[in-house]
């Protein structure tokens, strides 16, 4: 009794020979995408300080206020500008953050080095970063930590919804409820030990630092 | 095959290239991407942006001087392209009052991070 072909095995012989290179026929796909993040958004207010420009009602203003700071072209005497930050707006409530400038983070009272070339924060021993992550007039009730880049070290991570007032330890990717409610939402990341926080790793990709806040 | 820092950058560019204008107002409806326009414009706070880049990042930068704008509280805020005609973004924010004329400046800022994924 002969050897009976199926058909798929004979097309197959027809088109490539009883022997042919081609083992395994597939359909490979490669797909990349790239996502744009919205990062939060950053209203200020900057008043003129005690500058004089000439022809303004109050500050005597010729011309256009081009929003040059103090001592600039038009401005007589040195006031300075001094900017507040007014909100802090996390489009869907989210923050994300890659180490891009240092707009939110807060470089007078964090003593870890923040370093915006390399998108990393390097952290000696009980070095600490803060960064602000939403002020917005809305009550901010629980708040997760999901994401803080690349870590190599020991990083200890809090939270506190009153604008620095109470603060509570936080766990990556576990959903902290706020015993003090408030407006103001600020990130501390402490170090034990030496530590880095790299947004960015050797494949090209990067991890922000991530929270999601009033996500109920 | 991984998307390229410099196509990521280049992506960077265009997006920046179109981020022409911006523009206050005074609605407070939450946004949604159907929208087309502020809610309720105030063409006096129309500024150019500022534009900085740095790695596959963009911040762009909008300015409403004291001396412009009108007395009010604004409420919303669009990032836009002049040239095209189009909105690109559109956020809403708790009032910042502002006086036409007065010693305040109000400054907004509106970044984006382009990332492979």
């Amino acid at each position: 009794m002969g050897l009976v072909e199926d058909k798929d095995r004979v097309s197959i012989r027809d088109q490539l020979g009883n022997q042919p290179d081609v083992t395994t026929f597939g359909v490979w796909e490669y797909t990349e995408t790239f996502r744009i993040y919205p990062l939060p958004d950053v209203i200020g207010g900057a008043n003129l300080g005690n500058a004089w420009i000439v022809g303004s009602p109050l500050n005597g203003i010729v011309g256009t206020n081009t929003g040059t700071a103090g001592g600039g072209q038009q401005v007589v005497g040195d006031g300075g500008r001094t900017t507040t930050l007014l909100r802090v707006v996390c489009p869907n409530d989210i923050f994300y953050d890659f180490i891009r400038d240092t707009v939110l983070w807060d470089t007078t009272n964090s003593t870890a080095t923040i370093n915006t070339s390399t998108h990393a924060i390097t952290f000696t021993d009980g070095q600490i970063a803060y960064v602000k992550l939403h002020n917005n007039s809305n009550t901010v009730y629980n708040a997760t930590v999901e994401k803080v880049g690349n870590v190599t070290g020991t990083l200890v991570y809090a939270l506190s919804a009153d604008d620095k007032a109470h603060w509570q330890t936080a766990t990556l990717n576990t959903p902290l409820t706020f015993t003090n409610t408030g407006t103001v939402l600020w990130l501390k990341i402490t170090s034990t030990g030496a530590s880095t926080l790299a947004v960015d790793s050797a494949d090209g990709r990067s991890t922000p630092v991530l929270v999601r806040f009033n996500q109920d | 095959m991984v998307l390229l820092t410099e196509g990521l950058n280049r992506v960077r560019d265009l997006i920046a290239a179109d981020l022409e204008k911006g523009e206050l107002g005074t609605g407070g409806t939450i946004p949604t991407s159907a929208d087309t326009d502020l809610e309720t414009a105030d063409a006096n706070t129309i500024a150019n942006l500022s534009i900085t880049k740095s790695d596959r990042q963009i911040n762009a930068a909008y300015v409403l001087v004291s001396t412009s704008g009108s007395t009010a509280t604004y409420k919303e805020f669009k990032a836009y392209s002049d040239t095209a005609s189009k909105d690109y973004d559109r956020i809403v924010f708790t009032g910042v009052s502002f006086t036409s004329g007065g010693t305040e400046d109000i400054n907004v800022t509106k970044r984006y991070f382009i990332a492979g994924a």
